[in-house]
């Protein structure tokens, strides 16, 4: 790689970063309500995620991808974050906390485990970009899907809307009607290099398995101390197969960051009732329902029925339950209305392919069940612990705001499990997506049991 | 009661075959050697003395050893580089040769290591003297990768067997496809050996292959996966924590969910150390195959030498063209050739993305020996079993790969 190469990848990442940072400096209003690292993750996630809204938004408006159309909205957002800076002050850019893993508090003891956990997951990194490097895409999701679809936009520079086009959204037969969001973030990475290259757009899972460990941990801090939220960041990085995800340019694995992200923004509202939380988790949602088809029942399932019951039971008067509802569902819907429209209006399909549409219960499916569970090396011991935090915690965590974490894992859970016992859906790679939230759940009621708290 | 040296001296005679110890541990990583070192020493603290080599064995290392062998089903057999293979319809049975002879009181265990090239399952059956023959309930079913995995299966172990076991035999089902036995003993029941072949599958690497992007194969240890093992040991834990947390008063609760979740953690990390290895073992399978080797000798887990092909292929055909695609089969092939040739448009049996209208005078035939070209028309030709037909109107081959890969280019 030359320089030049390296600074255009830089920049076709930072770019994005900056303009996510951009904008949760300006719904935060001068208040340092999120960590650095934090914001970092999520500058990045919703960065990406608009610089894809907005070339789909060129590609619906049928102009073409060029320098000039690239870099418009790196102006605005440059103007904007000038103008928040002259606002507020440096200082107030994020929060931090006044203690870290290895600082002077920290036992020997939690030192060493702690540094152990630290070689392991180097180690994972190094695995990562190893492949992320070395392979081009491997499996066929990858090829055929994700990188396919960025290429043809790469190539033809726009969104072809005509049918009859062998590269009509995206060119791959089979999934035209898959959201675009990643597809088109790839392409935005490949213009800003100039030319395809599989290392460059691949890279994007590996920094994204960063991004999840940091939203994690900085969450998690909220609640626990440094050493027990690391340990549970360990946990949440080391699942063998997210692991195995990040470097071969998966995406159940991000569909999780967003899913993840969106739950504990809901759930941080849910305990704090800040506007910014609530608007923090739709923005989520909005960028995840672009990046796999099943986020929408996700979200429709796990999302709003919590949402609807918490604001219910916390007795909130009807105006504000409405405003609330309706301002969290229009963030998240109006970005993807206009793919929702082209959907309908072409005709493309929702959900399930239509052979596995039709719902039939698949007894040995149980089986395979328990094997994917207990037997198989994909989760660790997850489940084991999961089946026993519920257990431990449940008298506790109905009389507290976790029932709304739980509700929602339980309903995501649910959806899960009944994709696969009755439409025989992909499951392995499908629990990636709520992975995240079974940690998130058990690190938080591990700290309300041990009471490990927040220094 | 005759010693375990005479039973072995006996059983060998009986049989006419020679003694073969143990394989050695294939492990070369040093820190599988670490840890073997550690484990072995651990495990000399429980087990007994070293016992005698297995008694009756194949290892298949000379022609004569196929000999005495029967079965039924078996559509093929052969010894070939140190190994049984036999290739049999979806149900067939092998039979040891005749004349075993072995004690059954003395609980003799049948060693397996073999690997299947489809999935299938075996089970093993026995049979002594004027005795029906009995069906072992074990159901081997090794994870179908590319490694040989052992299997240990007690012979005549209920009680009332008594006598000589005369006729052993193997019976398969499954998926038909080749079935490669590397070893075969029989003889009684050595720890030590037993613990080091449990071992050794243990630190068996994990393939990668198109199908590990949905589930990571835990390795084995002791015929459940190490992921179960693991959660049986986490299921017992908390079950018994649970009994004393719920009896606990709350500052003892405190503490039980502390160290519950200390232990948690630490089983956590051991399954992760040993995913660790098999992260090492992929990084290390992809360096030797993929990057060490100068260009010409590249190969990538599962496909060989297609990414070289496919250098070949950007060489050879303009961005701008479109081709026909043959290979054989068409998956791992077809999706991928579709993204890495792009722009360059294809069409086969199973991706179209050609311009309508425009030609397509390239024709890709990749590992494919139904297609060949013919010198004398100058055309492709496609033999399949309905019979033959010119698929091409006349032209050259532009770029040879292979035997059965090359690039055809019409005449313009």
């Amino acid at each position: 790689m030359t320089p030049i190469t390296i600074a255009r990848l830089s920049l076709a990442y930072l770019i994005p970063t900056l303009i996510g940072i951009v904008i949760l400096s300006g719904l935060e209003r001068g208040k340092r309500r999120l960590a650095g690292f934090e914001k970092l993750a999520l500058g990045f996630a919703i960065g990406s995620g608009i610089v894809s809204f907005y070339l789909f938004y060129l590609g619906i408006l049928r102009i073409r991808f060029n320098f000039w159309t690239l870099t418009a909205i790196v102006w605005l957002f440059i103007i904007w974050g000038i103008f928040i800076y002259a606002r507020i002050r440096p200082k107030k850019l994020a929060h931090s906390y006044r203690s870290n893993i290895f600082s002077s508090k920290t036992k020997w003891k939690e030192k060493l485990l702690i540094t152990f956990l630290v070689i392991l997951l180097i180690w994972k990194i190094f695995f990562i970009a190893f492949n992320v490097v070395v392979s081009a895409p491997y499996f066929d999701d990858s090829v055929s899907c994700w990188n396919y679809k960025a290429k043809v936009y790469f190539h033809t520079r726009r969104i072809i809307w005509d049918r009859k086009d062998p590269d009509f959204l995206g060119g791959h037969p089979g999934r035209t009607h898959y959201p675009n969001g990643i597809p088109l973030f790839k392409s935005w990475v490949a213009l800003w290099m100039g030319r395809w290259e599989d290392l460059p757009v691949n890279v994007n899972t590996l920094i994204f398995w960063l991004c999840l460990g940091l939203l994690f941990y900085f969450n998690l801090r909220y609640y626990l101390s440094a050493s027990v939220a690391f340990a549970f960041t360990y946990m949440l990085l080391s699942i063998p197969l997210i692991t195995f995800h990040a470097g071969f340019a998966y995406f159940d694995m991000v569909a999780g960051f967003y899913f993840i992200g969106g739950i504990i923004y809901l759930y941080r509202w849910i305990e704090r009732r800040e506007d910014f939380y609530l608007v923090l988790s739709a923005l989520l949602f909005a960028i995840g329902l672009s990046i796999k088809e099943e986020m929408l029942a996700f979200f429709v399932l796990g999302v709003i029925p919590v949402l609807v019951i918490y604001q219910a039971a916390a007795k909130f008067r009807l105006p504000s339950l409405v405003r609330n509802t309706a301002l969290y569902l229009s963030i998240v819907f109006v970005p993807s209305f206009p793919w929702f429209y082209a959907k309908a209006n072409y005709r493309l399909q929702l959900g399930p392919v239509p052979a596995t549409q039709q719902l039939e219960f698949n007894p040995k499916a149980l089986k395979l069940l328990v094997a994917y569970f207990f037997d198989f090396g994909n989760y660790n011991i997850l489940w084991t612990l999961l089946i026993a935090g519920f257990v431990f915690s449940f008298h506790y965590v109905i009389k507290s705001n976790l029932k709304y974490l739980l509700l929602s894992l339980v309903f995501a859970l649910a959806f899960l499990l009944g994709a696969f016992l009755f439409v025989r859906w992909t499951f392995n790679r499908a629990t990636l997506i709520v992975m995240p939230l079974m940690i998130y759940y058990l690190a938080l009621i591990y700290g309300k049991l041990s009471t490990s708290r927040c220094t | 009661m005759r010693s375990k040296n005479s039973l072995i001296d006996h059983l060998t005679l009986a049989a006419g075959y020679t003694c073969v110890g143990a394989s050695p541990c294939s492990i070369n990583s040093v820190v599988s050697r670490i840890l073997l070192v550690v484990f072995l020493l651990f495990s000399t603290l429980w087990t007994l003395p070293p016992e005698a080599a297995p008694a009756i064995s194949w290892n298949f290392e000379s022609p004569e050893q196929y000999r005495g062998w029967e079965g039924e089903g078996i559509e093929a057999g052969m010894i070939q580089g140190g190994v049984f293979r036999i290739l049999g319809k979806e149900e067939f049975q092998l039979v040891l040769p005749p004349g075993l002879n072995i004690p059954a009181e003395r609980n003799p265990y049948l060693r397996i290591r073999l690997r299947f090239q489809s999935p299938r399952y075996m089970r093993v059956f026995w049979q002594s003297r004027g005795g029906k023959p009995i069906l072992s309930l074990r159901v081997i079913q090794p994870p179908f990768d590319r490694h040989f995995h052992t299997y240990w299966i007690p012979l005549a172990k209920s009680p009332e067997q008594k006598g000589k076991v005369e006729r052993v035999g193997l019976f398969f089902g499954g998926r038909p496809g080749w079935i490669e036995i590397d070893s075969l003993d029989i003889g009684p029941f050595s720890l030590k050996e037993y613990v080091l072949s449990q071992w050794q599958e243990f630190c068996l690497p994990r393939p990668l292959n198109l199908a590990t992007i949905n589930f990571l194969q835990s390795p084995w240890l002791f015929n459940k996966s190490f992921a179960s093992w693991l959660n049986i040991i986490a299921a017992l834990i908390l079950i018994g924590a649970a009994i004393f947390y719920f009896k606990a008063g709350d500052k003892q609760k405190i503490k039980i969910v502390s160290r519950i979740g200390f232990t948690m953690l630490v089983l956590w990390v051991v399954y992760d150390i040993r995913e660790t290895y098999s992260q090492y073992k992929m990084v290390e399978e992809i360096y030797l195959s993929y990057v060490e080797p100068p260009p010409e000798k590249k190969t990538f887990p599962a496909l060989g030498d297609f990414y070289r092909f496919i250098d070949l292929c950007r060489e050879k055909i303009p961005p701008d063209s479109q081709y026909h695609f043959y290979p054989y089969p068409d998956w791992p092939y077809d999706c991928r050739i579709h993204y890495f040739l792009y722009p360059r448009r294809i069409h086969s049996d199973t991706w179209i993305n050609i311009i309508e209208g425009e030609e397509i005078p390239y024709h890709v035939v990749y590992k494919n020996p139904r297609v060949h070209y013919d010198l004398s028309r100058r055309r492709l030709r496609y033999t399949g079993p309905e019979g033959g037909s010119f698929i091409s109107p006349p032209g050259d081959v532009i770029a040879l790969f292979d035997r059965n890969s090359f690039i055809f280019l019409e005449d313009r």
